[in-house]
């Protein structure tokens, strides 16, 4: 079975190992941009004793500026990439098996077809988490110094850090091979486990990611020059987090409403220094966020929850293919 | 003697119609059996059923007293397939086919099915899509073969072949059985191509069994018989009936002791035996007339 299943993905393997190439190529050298402008604009220094300062901020914000677009790209380019590689790979187990009428062959050789499609399930997806876990790989070291600055709970870092492109590009090859034995047809199939794989991924990432932990809050002294946000630039020093919300609040420990917060930055936006006046009114501002050092439980519980889904769909498959005759 | 394929009221149902129903048949080991009927009788459910592709609704199916749906590696190790159309992964080298076979099963024969291929001259480097419609079915055959199995079950091997494939396709065939008793399903439309290498007969109309039995039996069994159409609702056991204005054709069932008939008809009917062809497609028009 191994030779046979090498046979019949080697194609894919190659592909796979040119994808590496190809990013490892482009993200290299600018890696090393990147790297060099950190250094050049003293993000480092900045980062290593204080952030507030008026000059940190314009260095980081710089820094930022100048590479937010390529990270951002790379989020928006990338989040579909494993859903659309598993789902072509997942799809082609069965789909090209029975469009091409080989199931025929395949299953009456002395091989039990549950025997055979676990393994060859075993092998691919050992495969596949080896190409992903590389990618991830080039991606940390190319994002790192980024990641300094904007955390790496930003989308560009979360997707594509740690175990979550895995356990991404696993569901999606999961969808992939069960709608292959379902439809029996390769590009519907494909279609079908892509749609089915954003409509799990994009709620996880917008709605229930935020909710794995309760999530942490500090009250820190008022102000209205706050940045939210995926790359917003650290006002506070230490690894920056993922920030949900900043609510000023008041002495009491009331949070404001829009419409107050609202009124009070049309009337401290004209005063020289807006965040005395706050604190002369006792506000503080509430941060409500996920720490920095919380990355690899959410990664964990991430990979767990695409991970846990992949599994569930694959025994499904295999039983479906062992008792319900083909 | 155990029966090489045995089934027992076997029915396969697809949604609400059955492909297959109260299917009994008993195949003797050493067989080479003409599977025969029209398109949707069930040939294929069988076939399927007795590889262990499918599950049976209902009954079951003995390939040598063991169960064919059990889907064990043993089981499996003892029927060869040829499917329909013989498919083959199209992108392998015949020499990567015959790997494949050994790879995936335990008593595969390599070199006996280089040995044939290299007869045949079929290039072990060439990819089985680059290969025709008649290579293509030497190597599935080849294939099936090699695993050295005990039944041989193939499904309309002929149907895509022109008729010089079709003859060395027959040869192997008739070759493979000489050298490995090997016991042989085997189905087809073309009934002539059957006569040379089948010695047994099953059809199968509707998903019901038709007749079955030993081709040289079933002959010896059955008389066509012409006469004056009057007397004909006197004749006993009629398979098919012609009429014109005066005159009947009758395909009659006697009994293997054929003498019989003449003492029951009238001097003015005529015998004569009855060839395969004829008789076959005088079960199919009965069936489709009493349904």
């Amino acid at each position: 079975m191994i030779w046979f299943t090498w046979r019949l993905h080697r194609a894919q393997v190659y592909a796979g190992l040119a994808l590496i190439a190809l990013i490892t190529a482009i993200f290299l050298p600018y890696g090393h941009a990147v790297r060099g402008s950190f250094a050049s604009h003293g993000v480092g220094t900045c980062l290593a004793h204080d952030t507030g300062g008026e000059s940190c901020q314009t260095a980081m914000i710089a820094f930022v500026q100048q590479f937010n677009a390529i990270a951002n790209h790379l989020s928006t380019w990338f989040s579909p990439i494993p859903g659309l590689i598993g789902a072509v790979i997942g799809a082609g187990v069965l789909g090209r098996e029975y469009e091409q009428g080989t199931w025929r062959l395949a299953w009456t050789q002395s091989v039990p077809r549950g025997r055979w499609l676990t393994q060859r399930i075993l092998l691919v997806s050992a495969g596949l988490t080896a190409i992903c876990l590389t990618l991830s790989l080039v991606f940390t070291w190319f994002r790192s110094p980024m990641d300094q600055v904007t955390g790496r709970f930003a989308p560009g870092a979360f997707d594509l850090e740690g175990l979550s492109l895995t356990g991404y590009t696993l569901f999606a090859f999961a969808l992939g091979l069960v709608a292959g034995l379902l439809l029996r047809r390769t590009v519907p199939a494909i279609v079908v486990a892509f749609a089915g794989f954003m409509a799990v991924r994009m709620p996880v990432e917008f709605w229930l990611r935020q909710r794995y932990v309760t999530p942490a809050s500090k009250l820190s002294a008022p102000t209205l020059h706050h940045t939210m946000g995926p790359s917003a630039v650290p006002v506070t020093p230490g690894k920056p987090g993922w920030t949900l919300s900043y609510d000023l609040v008041n002495a009491s420990g009331h949070t404001l409403t829009g419409a107050e917060q609202g009124r009070l930055e049309e009337q401290v936006r004209t005063m020289h220094d807006p965040d005395a006046y706050l604190r002369g009114l006792g506000l503080h501002l509430k941060t409500v966020y996920q720490p920095a050092d919380r990355f690899w439980t959410f990664q964990f519980i991430e990979f767990s929850i695409f991970a846990g889904l992949a599994v569930v769909l694959l025994a499904f498959a295999v039983q479906r293919l062992r008792h319900r005759g083909v | 003697m155990t029966a090489a394929l045995e089934t027992e009221r076997l029915g396969m149902r697809f949604g609400r119609s059955w492909a297959l129903r109260d299917c009994t048949v008993s195949l003797p080991a050493g067989a080479v059996v003409a599977l025969v009927g029209p398109n949707g009788a069930g040939k294929t459910t069988l076939m399927n059923l007795v590889c262990g592709l499918l599950r049976p609704t209902e009954g079951r199916v003995r390939v040598f007293g063991e169960d064919a749906d059990s889907g064990s590696a043993e089981a499996l190790a003892r029927v060869g397939f040829v499917a329909q159309e013989h498919p083959l992964y199209r992108g392998m080298t015949v020499a990567e086919l015959l790997r494949m076979g050994r790879a995936l099963n335990p008593r595969f024969d390599r070199n006996l099915a280089e040995m044939r291929l290299g007869a045949l001259g079929i290039p072990l480097d060439r990819r089985a899509g680059a290969l025709s419609g008649g290579q293509q079915a030497q190597v599935a055959l080849a294939l099936a073969l090699s695993k050295r199995p005990e039944l041989l079950v193939l499904d309309e091997p002929l149907a895509s072949l022109d008729p010089v494939a079709r003859r060395d396709f027959t040869r192997t065939l008739m070759s493979a059985v000489a050298e490995d008793e090997v016991t042989v399903l085997l189905s087809s439309h073309v009934i002539a191509d059957l006569e040379a290498v089948c010695d047994r007969l099953l059809v199968l109309d509707h998903g019901t069994v038709r007749l079955d039995g030993a081709i040289d039996d079933v002959l010896a069994a059955h008389r066509m018989i012409s006469g004056p159409r009057e007397a004909a609702a006197d004749v006993p056991g009629v398979v098919r009936a012609v009429h014109s204005e005066r005159h009947s054709d009758l395909l009659v069932r006697t009994g293997v002791e054929a003498e019989s008939l003449q003492h029951v008809l009238h001097p003015t009917w005529q015998e004569h035996p009855v060839g395969l062809e004829e008789l076959i497609l005088a079960y199919l028009e009965q069936s489709a007339v009493t349904r």
